[in-house]
């Protein structure tokens, strides 16, 4: 008697998925695999991004270095990778708003995205 | 999916498909919060990353504002001393909120400007500014001695001289712009800042009560007993000793007081520490001691291959073997101190300012060649190589009963280095950074 049970079940195992059990199961794993798969492609997005940002970090603080070097400095632009756009802007009152006779004169080193024109982030110092 | 069924009994499957749905998203889960903790960690650390870039500039333009403000008040300024220091707050930037706390003291004959960011990650700078000799004061030797110097056949003076009457000549030879000025008195120093900053050591002696350690038997310090990295005091002998050549054993921001002598030997690497001893201060053996403060309220006796830079203050100091100093270093023996020697008699060169306002005598031993500044109240006795700027009172002859001969036996040569010194005459108007730390 046991035995026959065990065959009978055994049988319905292998008898496979209907088709609205297969339909159910992708609806479900896309349901669940859409946002997941969105997740993950936004955070790759967003990392790549923080990549950038590391970058900037490390470019402003190359030319931060390099202009405290230099015995005289103006304003000027640099484009670095064609991605990243550096400003350095002393601030000498050569521009509207800035201050005048600043002393010690004050430098500041701006990162932009060179597309988008968006800010990364701005470094200062004094010279 | 897979065991969706009716009945468990059915299949061995049948049933599982809640395990499957919770073991997937678990697994979905742990991607996602994996994923979320990396990115907020990566956006951690590069904003730290910027900010202790920004605040390091932000504590160095701490360093140059103080500079700026310095310069304006003729180098006078100061926020207070070693003893009671109030900073002062400031905004270096135009227009931003950044904020750093400026310390500006004198600080052994030097000028100590400490900075610090007050936003975090926390960092500071500091830097010892040292003055110039000025121009009017630029006398590879300057002799206020009512005696004529007398050149011995050994000696020898190039450079600039300035001397209160005509040198008599038993051989030697002065290849030098000689000027003589009768009465001629060696510029006072200002030694106030010595005395504030030796009222500050003195008082740590006296006080273990602001110490954060405080123990009663010898101590010996090593690699494996490391000097606790805040402020210590010993009720007795000290030994700081590193056996091992290849282990650097590097400190800093350590304070040690002790009651009885203190001992520094073996392969010890020491870097900005303050050690104020009772009993005598012996350096021995293959020492690295860099900007640190030695004072002993008895003798500083550096011997063996040890390299040094830093301020030591003693009544009586020893230098001999083969040891070396390097700039920025100095030797002051003088108020409190009344009296003792100090004594050069190394094999190797040594860079620094000898400030011997003692009435104990100054001997520069041969082979010794010393470079920097001396100034000494004492008579000197000059047997080995100077090259920079001596301002002294006399020579004498170690031989001879009396100090009152004024024989030069040495030479004395212009510095092949622009040599910075204490600023301790009201003449000097230049001053240099010696050393920046961040």
């Amino acid at each position: 008697m046991d035995r026959l049970r065990l065959s009978v079940s055994y049988k319905k195992c292998l008898s496979g998925f209907s088709l609205i059990e297969i339909l159910v199961a992708i609806i479900i794993f896309g349901i669940v695999l859409l946002p997941f798969l969105s997740f993950v492609s936004h955070q790759i997005a967003r990392e790549r991004k923080n990549k950038e940002l590391r970058r900037a970090v490390g470019l402003a603080h190359s030319k931060m270095e390099e202009v405290l070097l230099l015995p005289d400095i103006r304003d000027c632009e640099d484009i670095i990778d064609d991605k990243f756009l550096i400003k350095v802007d002393v601030l000498d009152g050569d521009k509207s708003g800035e201050p005048e006779n600043l002393e010690p004169s004050e430098i500041h080193i701006s990162v932009y995205d060179l597309k988008t024109k968006r800010k990364y982030l701005e470094l200062y110092s004094l010279k | 999916m897979i065991g969706i069924g009716k009945g468990s009994t059915q299949c061995v499957n049948r049933g599982a498909a809640l395990i499957y749905v919770i073991t997937v998203s678990f697994i979905a889960s742990i991607v996602i919060s994996l994923m979320v903790s990396r990115y907020l960690y990566q956006c951690y650390s590069i904003r730290n990353e910027f900010r202790a870039i920004q605040n390091s500039y932000t504590a160095e333009s701490g360093i140059k504002l103080a500079l700026h403000k310095l310069k304006e008040k003729n180098f006078l300024w100061r926020t207070g001393t070693l003893n009671n220091d109030i900073p002062i707050i400031e905004r270096p930037f135009w227009g931003k909120d950044d904020r750093v706390r400026i310390s500006v003291v004198d600080y052994f004959g030097y000028l100590k400007i400490e900075c610090e960011a007050l936003s975090l990650p926390k960092k500071s700078a500091s830097v010892i500014i040292a003055g110039q000799i000025p121009e009017s004061l630029r006398y590879n030797l300057m002799l206020a001695s009512e005696k004529p110097l007398v050149l011995d056949p050994e000696s020898k003076i190039v450079g600039r001289i300035k001397l209160n009457q005509s040198p008599q000549y038993r051989g030697g030879a002065i290849n030098a712009i000689l000027e003589t000025e009768p009465g001629l008195r060696l510029p006072e120093p200002i030694v106030g800042s010595f005395k504030n900053s030796i009222i500050y050591l003195k008082n740590l002696l006296s006080s273990p009560g602001r110490f954060s350690i405080e123990l009663f038997s010898p101590q010996v310090f090593s690699p494996e007993n490391q000097l606790p990295q805040n402020m210590v005091f010993v009720n007795d002998a000290v030994l700081i000793e590193n056996k091992s050549s290849c282990a650097l054993w590097s400190t800093g921001g350590i304070t040690l007081a002790a009651t009885a002598m203190v001992q520094i030997s073996g392969y010890t690497s020491l870097n900005g520490v303050i050690i104020a001893a009772v009993g005598p201060i012996n350096v021995l053996g293959d020492v690295r001691i860099s900007n640190s403060i030695l004072y002993s309220e008895s003798a500083i006796k550096i011997t063996g291959q040890a390299t040094i830079s830093g301020v030591f203050i003693a009544p009586n100091i020893e230098i001999s073997q083969s040891s070396r100093l390097v700039e920025p270093a100095l030797l002051y023996a003088g108020p409190p101190f009344s009296r003792g020697v100090i004594m050069v008699a190394s094999e190797e060169p040594i860079q620094c300012s000898i400030l011997n306002l003692c009435t104990g005598n100054l001997i520069i031993k041969e082979p010794a060649e010393v470079m920097g500044f001396i100034y000494s109240r004492a008579p000197v006795s000059l047997e080995g190589r100077f090259r920079g700027f001596l301002y002294c009172q006399g020579f004498y002859e170690p031989s001879s009963d009396t100090t009152n001969t004024n024989i030069l036996l040495g030479t004395i040569e212009p510095p092949d280095y622009d040599c910075s010194i204490p600023i301790i005459f009201s003449e000097i108007k230049k001053f240099r950074p010696l050393l920046w730390t961040d």
